[in-house]
């Protein structure tokens, strides 16, 4: 091999690297991974145990995380705080009309999902016809949403269909059936994000609002659309945690709230809208999954956990920041 | 000097501004007063000082709070850490004010540097706001369960007679109330400090062009936060008397709506220190109202949700009218 093709495969190579390294989902991915392996080596459990099990409760994070990621690209202030009150609804409302039989898992199904794009549509309505700032409108339609579900709590208790409970659980060639059906959802979820209309339009609006309007782009319906996105996924998510839990429950979804979040924005995708990656969202989910089980396995107290937990947040997020700055 | 010349203290008014002004803050006062007929119809017997004082006396560490979450969104960002962060102080507090005061009053001075340092990490490294106050709160929470695994402690004796201290004419929260409004209002909308942190939330650019340190203002609103965040500890403390790490969590949230439901807006720059004051006792009063009423405890957040939806909803008539 000639020195100057040598020189050009690893300029290549050179590329490739900062290709990789600019990626807004390589951080988050590599923490992912750096916590696996540590988890691993500590626990001397099986690489593929470990991930598997982390992943299966996971997937829930990832779904509300993938919601929250349509309404944040969107830009403009745009953010969803109704997520973890949509999945406390919707739980609720699936395992009452399923009431414990497999007969009625497809009725539930359609009830969580008929719930979420209610809740989803409900949310747009008030941002844009009240002129309510999202952070606000989002917040108090998940207070009215909570109440709802205050009362079907108060009034009786039903359980999910042993369909759904085994759906989250159990595995096929090795893969939960929960995780498989995430994954695919996860690709469409991207390839909408990345090769559609609506995902293109999403993406612009977050970029810059005028230029998208003058673009002829109809701002609303995309909006509006992305708030839809957001609850159709709580819904899926909240359906599922019901049955992985046996159950819904009022604090069922609680930290579903701020975690959405933290998955989107731990990803890689921006804060301020415009650009987002799926694959960061399973990162992050993954990282922050597999960290609890790290903290676990080394044994940590429980205050201990929660402050390791905001360093490496922090510690995650300043080095994806750092590297995408000087890639622009 | 040269620079301090191009800034002026006060910014022009411009024409319609004092309506602007009237309308921002007369909606928060409307609300309050509203909540005031109806405590009045439901239950006569607060309208006394000693009655107003009880009812009262459980909204001042939110009016503590809802003013520090207004300094953060001054610049425009946005803390979701202050309700772990009030968790810390009143830990603090409880636990080693009293046993080892040289020790509390450190760790209450490294709330501020620390909310100072979360403000600088954040201008330097261009990081979202709400991430990084997000983690902050795993940390202070975190903090607080290793200062004081569970809850208990005691509040200094100095702080429970200060907190029962009967003011003559006016009941000590409404003055405390006052005082708030007053200092924070000099400070944000006054001083020269408040001027650039305003400047910081509405135009960075152009703050950059005066010649002014955005990455100081920022740090200066983010350490005016932390005093605020220390006195509402002191003011939790003095109402339960004890120290729980967990027992703040819920304020976070209820800031944020105290500070928009008094005219603020999230983009930063606008910032109404006396609507927030209103604001977070409004909350305050809705609760009383509800609890007053015998509303069920499951319709109370629906309809907290419902009213700040009204009152949001109201001022967005308000602005398109004009």
């Amino acid at each position: 091999m000639s020195r100057v093709a040598q020189a050009g495969l690893a300029s290549q190579a050179h590329r490739w690297g900062r290709r990789i390294l600019a990626a807004p989902a390589t951080w988050s991915v590599a923490a992912a991974i750096a916590v696996w392996l540590i988890t691993v080596a500590r626990a001397g459990r099986g690489l593929e145990n470990t991930l598997v099990s982390a992943a299966v409760v996971a997937v829930f994070l990832v779904l509300a995380g993938i919601g929250q990621m349509f309404v944040i690209t969107a830009g403009n202030g745009n953010i969803d705080l109704s997520i973890s009150y949509v999945m406390t609804l919707s739980g609720f409302a699936a395992v009452r009309v399923m009431d414990g039989s497999n007969s009625r898992l497809l009725w539930g199904v359609l009830a969580a999902i008929v719930v979420g794009l209610a809740c989803g549509l409900l949310n747009f309505i008030v941002i844009r016809g009240l002129g309510v700032p999202p952070i606000v409108a989002t917040l108090a339609v998940g207070f009215v949403l909570f109440s709802i579900s205050q009362r079907l709590a108060h009034s009786g208790s039903s359980e999910p269909s042993p369909g759904l409970t085994s759906f989250t659980s159990v595995r096929w060639l090795g893969v939960p059936i929960g995780v498989a059906a995430t994954l695919v959802v996860s690709l469409v979820a991207a390839i909408i994000l990345h090769r559609t209309v609506f995902g293109r339009s999403v993406q612009s609006v977050g970029q810059n609002l005028r230029a998208a309007r003058l673009s002829g782009i109809s701002v609303d319906l995309t909006v509006a659309m992305a708030y839809v996105a957001s609850g159709l996924f709580a819904g899926l998510a909240g359906l599922m945690l019901a049955g992985y839990s046996g159950g819904a429950a009022l604090d069922l979804a609680n930290t579903y709230q701020i975690a959405s979040i933290a998955v989107v924005v731990l990803g890689g995708s921006l804060i301020a809208g415009g650009r987002s990656t799926v694959v960061g969202v399973w990162g992050a989910a993954m990282f922050l999954t597999l960290l609890t089980t790290m903290l676990n396995v080394l044994g940590l107290i429980a205050a201990w956990q929660l402050i390791v937990q905001g360093v490496l947040m922090v510690a995650v997020l300043a080095l994806a920041a750092g590297n995408q700055r000087r890639s622009r | 000097m040269t620079t301090t010349a191009t800034v002026p203290a006060r910014a022009p008014r411009l024409a319609g501004r004092r309506w602007q002004d009237l309308w921002t803050a007369g909606l928060p006062a409307a609300g309050l007063a509203l909540m005031l007929i109806v405590l009045r119809l439901v239950e006569p017997g607060t309208f006394t000082a000693e009655g107003m004082s009880l009812v009262l006396r459980s909204s001042t560490p939110l009016v503590l709070a809802a003013t520090a979450q207004l300094c953060i969104i001054a610049v425009g960002d946005l803390d979701l850490g202050v309700g772990s962060a009030l968790g810390f102080v009143n830990v603090v507090i409880a636990s080693w004010l009293a046993s080892d005061p040289v020790w509390g009053w450190l760790a209450l001075a490294g709330v501020i540097g620390a909310y100072m340092a979360m403000g600088a990490l954040i201008h330097v490294r261009r990081l979202p706001a709400i991430m990084v106050t997000l983690a902050a709160s795993f940390v202070w929470l975190g903090v607080a369960m290793l200062v004081l695994p569970t809850p208990g402690g005691m509040a200094p004796g100095w702080l429970a007679r200060w907190a029962y201290w009967d003011t003559p004419l006016v009941p000590l929260p409404i003055v405390l109330a006052a005082a708030v409004a007053i200092v924070a209002s000099l400070i944000l909308n006054r001083s020269r400090l408040g001027m650039i942190v305003r400047a910081l939330g509405s135009n960075p650019r152009a703050l950059d062009s005066a010649g002014r340190s955005s990455a100081r203002a920022r740090v200066a609103a983010y350490g005016l936060a932390g005093c605020f965040v220390v006195l509402a500890g002191f003011a939790v403390t003095a109402n339960t008397a004890s120290g729980d790490a967990h027992g703040t969590s819920g304020y976070t949230i209820l800031t944020i709506a105290a500070v928009i439901l008094g005219g603020a807006r999230f983009s930063g720059g606008v910032v109404a220190p006396v609507g927030a004051v209103l604001g977070a006792i409004t909350l305050g009063l809705v609760a009383s109202v509800l609890t007053f009423l015998n509303v069920s405890s499951d319709y109370q957040t629906g309809i907290q949700g419902l009213l700040l939806l009204v009152v949001l909803a109201g001022r967005a008539l308000g602005r398109r009218s004009r």
